[in-house]
C-alpha cells in the first residue's frame, strides 16, 4: 500500500537520525518487536511506514554517503543494532550558519560541496515532513530549515530548544500557511526529564512538598559536547528547569541539566537524581537514583510517534502547532501540561476527540 | 622552642571558618580519649589548642576590618556553624588581590576597591605578628595570587601550607626556593579528610590489586559553595583538574578512561557536597564488574580537619631545622605532593616523621 508511505527529510545526520533510521530497520526486520511499542500503529501507520526520502548534514564523513552509511560516521556514537539496507538517499550538504561553534568545530570538519537548495530538494524528494536534528544552539541553521519547510510546505518538527513551535512569530507563519508545526526540543521516550517529573509528580500526589531536587547527567554524545559552552548550557537547563517551575512553582530548589562531557561513555547518558521532601509532620522523604540510557534510540523512540501522529496531523489538514502532539513528545512545548494529561491528549487526538 | 604555632590565612572562606570553628571546638580534647572528627588530637609535642590564630588576610570588603571571629559568618560564606567563636582581637587585613578574583566572583566576593583600600605588605605583616605557618586557602585558580603569597612566605622565613592547586611545594622551581632557605612547605591542593579523592584512590588501588583491569572510571563533584561558583569558568580549573585527576590515575599503572572535576554548581546544597564515582571493569575470565558510589559530606570542615595536622607537621619540620617541600606529609595530606605516594605508605611516612625517625 503505497498511500501508508510517511516521507521523511532529515537535517542533522547525527545520534538521533540514527537511532531513527535504525529503528524504522530494525521493526521492519524483527515486526513482532512492534507489540513492545507505545503505539505499534497510529491510524494505519507502522514504523516501518516511514521512509527517509532525503538528509542534509555539513560534516564532511557524512555528506555524499548514503544515508545508511553516513549514520555510522565514527563521530556518531549510537551503537549499531541493525545492518541498516542501502537508502538510495545520499546526505547532502545543507547550510552551516551557526551549526558548529565552540567545541564542535574542532572536531567536525566541514564538507567542501557547494551548499544544496534546501527547498528544491525538499520538493524533488516529495518529503512530507522534515525533521530538524542539528545541535543545540544552532539558531539560525534551524531557522533557515523551517523557512524552507514554509516554503515547500512540508510540515517541520524541531527537535532542537531553539523556539519555533513555541515562538508566537512561527507558530502564525506555518498557520496561516496552513503546515503542521511541532516542537519544541524533543523528549527522550524514557530520559532524565521524564523521570525527574514522574517521581515529582507521584510526591505531589500523594501530598509530599518537595524541598530540593536536582537531575544532573554526564554523558558522551557530540550533543554533549557542544551544550558543554557556558552559554548553550544555561539555555538548555533553562528550558529543563521551566518545565518543572511550570508544575512545582519558584519556591523549590532546583538544578537540572546536563553537568559534564565524559567522551568515554559514547551514546551513554548517565544521571543521578536526588530528591528531598517533606511528607506528614515534615517527615523527611529522601530519594537517590541513577539512571543510565542511551541517547539515540531513546530520542528516537519519542520521534516515531511524534512522526506518524504529524502524518495523521497532515491527512487532517492541521495547521500550525498541533498542541497535543507537541505536549507529548517535547520539553518546550507551546502548551505545557502534566505528563498524564500530555499522554491523554495524544491518544484523544490520534482518536480524533481531540482536534489540536 | 615555642610551645604555640603562630599561623596565618590568606582567605578566609568556608575552610578558614571550619579551621577558626575547629580550633575552637577541640581545643580541650583530650588525647586520652577517643574524639570524634580528627586524626591526631596530638602530633608529635603539640596538641590542637596550640594552634593560634595570629593574622588573615582578605579582599571581602564585608570582611575586612572585622574581627576574625565575626568575619568568618560573613557571605558568602556558608560552612555551618559548629563552634562558637569568641573575639579574637584578629582584624582581618586587606590582602593583595591580583587574580584571586576571577571577573565572575567579583560580586559573590565583594571584593574591596583598589582605589579606596590598599592591600598590606604581607612579608612585613608575617613578620610583625611572628608568623610561623601560612596556610593559603585562597580560591582555585589564583596563580599569581597564591606566588605573592609563597614569595612573602620566603621573604619573611615563615613555613608555608598550600591548600590550593596552584604549584608551590610540587613546583621544581618553588620547591627550590624554599630549599635554599630551609624554610618547609607542604602542597598542593588540600586532600580533604574523608573526600573524593581519597575514596578515589583507595577505590582503583584496590581494584588493582586485586586484580580488576579497569575500563573506565569517573569521578563527578557537585557543590553550592564559593570554591563550586569560582569553578564554573573552565580556565580558573586547568590545574585543579590536573591535581585532582593525577591524584587518581598515579595509582593505576596503565591508561584508564578517567573523568574527574568539579562537575556543576548547585546553589541550594551550600557547603553540602556530593560525589558520585564510578568505575567499570573485569574481573577473572574478564566477567563484568562496575561499583558506583555516592558520598556526602559538610566540604570545608572535610578540609579544616586535614590543615590541622598539615600546620603542626611544617612546626615540627621548623623545630628540627628542615626546609623544603615535605615529602611524606604532602603526599598523605595533598593531592598534588612532589611526589605521589599510596595512602598507606604516606600514612606510615607520616607517622615516622612525627616520631622523628625520617626528616621528610
Amino acid at each position: 500500500m503505497k498511500e501508508d508511505i510517511i516521507k521523511i527529510a532529515i537535517a542533522g545526520v547525527g545520534n538521533c537520525a540514527s537511532g531513527l533510521i535504525q529503528g524504522i530497520d530494525y521493526l521492519q526486520t524483527y515486526e513482532e518487536k512492534r507489540k513492545k511499542l507505545l503505539h505499534p500503529k497510529i491510524s494505519s501507520y507502522e514504523v516501518k511506514n516511514i521512509e527517509i526520502v532525503a538528509a542534509f548534514d555539513v560534516d564532511k564523513e557524512k555528506v555524499g554517503k548514503d544515508v545508511s552509511e553516513a549514520i555510522f560516521a565514527p563521530i556518531n556514537s549510537t551503537p549499531k543494532f541493525i545492518d541498516v539496507e542501502q537508502k538510495n538517499v545520499t546526505v547532502v550538504k545543507g547550510p552551516l550558519k551557526d551549526g558548529l561553534t565552540g567545541h564542535l568545530q574542532e572536531v567536525i570538519k566541514v564538507a567542501e560541496n557547494p551548499e544544496a537548495d534546501v527547498t528544491k530538494i525538499l520538493q524533488e524528494s516529495g518529503a512530507e515532513i522534515l525533521i530538524c536534528a542539528l545541535p543545540t544552539g544552532a539558531e539560525e541553521a534551524v531557522k533557515a530549515y523551517a523557512q524552507a519547510a514554509l516554503d515547500t510546505e512540508v510540515a517541520f518538527i524541531n527537535c532542537t530548544p531553539t523556539l519555533i513551535a513555541s515562538n508566537p512569530e512561527w507558530a502564525r507563519k506555518f498557520k496561516k500557511s496552513n503546515i503542521c508545526l511541532i516542537g519544541d526540543d524533543l523528549q527522550s521516550l524514557a530520559g532524565g526529564t521524564v523521570l525527574h517529573k514522574g517521581f515529582l509528580d507521584v510526591l505531589k500526589e500523594q501530598g509530599v512538598k518537595i524541598k530540593d531536587t536536582y537531575q544532573l547527567d554526564v554523558a558522551g554524545g557530540l550533543e554533549t559536547l557542544n551544550t558543554l559552552d557556558d552559554e548553550r548550557k544555561q539555555y538548555k537547563r533553562e528550558v529543563k528547569e521551566r518545565t518543572i517551575r511550570e508544575s512545582f512553582g519558584n519556591d523549590i530548589n532546583l538544578a537540572s541539566g546536563t553537568s559534564d562531557y565524559l567522551e568515554f561513555l559514547g551514546n551513554r547518558r548517565i544521571g543521578h537524581f536526588w530528591i528531598l521532601g517533606e511528607g506528614f509532620m515534615d517527615m523527611p522523604i529522601k530519594i537517590d537514583i541513577r539512571l543510565e540510557t542511551l541517547d539515540g534510540p531513546n530520542a528516537a523512540g519519542t520521534l516515531v510517534d511524534v512522526i506518524r501522529a504529524t502524518k495523521l496531523a497532515i491527512n487532517r489538514a492541521g495547521s500550525g502547532p498541533i498542541s497535543s502532539i507537541c505536549a507529548y513528545g517535547f520539553k518546550a512545548p507551546p502548551v505545557t501540561t502534566e505528563r498524564h494529561t500530555a499522554h491523554q491528549w495524544f491518544n484523544e487526538y490520534l482518536e480524533g476527540i481531540r482536534s489540536d | 622552642m615555642s610551645k604555640k604555632i603562630r599561623v596565618a590565612i590568606a582567605g578566609l572562606g568556608n575552610c578558614a571558618s571550619a579551621l577558626v570553628q575547629g580550633l575552637e571546638y577541640y581545643k580541650n580534647a583530650d588525647e586520652n580519649d577517643f574524639i570524634p572528627g580528627i586524626m591526631h588530637v596530638k602530633f608529635g609535642d603539640y596538641h590542637l589548642s596550640d594552634i593560634e590564630l595570629a593574622t588573615v588576610f582578605e579582599v571581602n570588603a564585608m570582611k575586612i576590618g572585622k574581627d576574625i571571629s565575626e568575619a568568618i559568618w560573613q557571605k558568602p560564606n556558608v560552612c555551618k556553624k559548629f563552634s562558637d567563636v569568641p573575639h579574637k582581637g584578629i582584624e582581618v587585613l586587606p590582602g593583595p588581590i591580583s587574580d584571586g578574583v576571577a571577573p565572575h566572583m567579583k560580586k559573590s566576593f565583594h571584593c574591596y576597591d583598589e582605589s579606596s583600600i590598599k592591600a598590606v605588605n604581607v612579608a612585613e605583616i608575617l613578620k610583625e605578628k611572628d608568623v610561623d605557618v601560612l596556610i593559603n586557602f585562597l580560591p582555585v585558580g589564583s596563580e599569581n595570587a597564591t606566588k605573592i603569597y609563597a614569595q612573602a612566605a620566603l621573604d619573611s622565613n615563615v613555613a608555608l601550607a598550600n591548600g590550593i592547586p596552584a604549584f608551590i611545594a610540587s613546583n621544581e622551581e618553588w620547591g627550590r626556593k624554599f630549599t635554599e632557605k630551609n624554610i618547609p612547605v607542604a602542597g598542593d591542593d588540600i586532600k580533604s579528610q574523608l573526600g573524593a579523592t581519597i575514596l578515589h584512590r583507595m577505590l582503583v588501588s584496590l581494584a588493582h590489586d586485586r586484580g580488576i583491569k579497569m575500563d573506565e572510571t569517573f569521578q563527578l563533584n557537585i557543590g553550592g559553595n564559593t570554591d563550586f561558583e569560582n569553578m564554573k569558568k573552565e580556565y580558573r580549573l586547568t590545574t585543579k583538574r590536573i591535581s585532582k585527576t593525577e591524584a587518581v590515575t598515579s595509582m593505576i599503572p596503565y591508561e584508564v578512561p578517567t573523568r574527574i572535576g568539579p562537575s556543576d554548581y548547585v546553589p541550594f546544597l551550600e557547603d553540602e557536597k556530593i560525589c558520585y564515582l564510578w568505575l567499570k571493569g573485569k574481573n577473572f575470565g574478564e566477567q563484568p564488574l562496575s561499583v558506583q558510589l555516592k558520598l556526602s559530606v559538610q566540604d570545608s570542615p572535610n578540609s579544616a580537619g586535614v590543615m590541622i595536622d598539615v600546620v603542626r607537621s611544617l612546626k615540627i619540620a621548623q623545630d628540627r631545622n628542615i626546609g623544603g617541600p615535605l615529602i611524606g606529609v604532602s603526599s598523605y595530606f595533598f593531592k598534588h605532593p612532589p611526589k605521589q605516594i599510596n595512602d598507606s605508605q604516606a600514612k606510615e611516612l607520616v607517622e615516622k616523621f612525627i616520631r622523628g625517625e625520617i626528616t621528610n
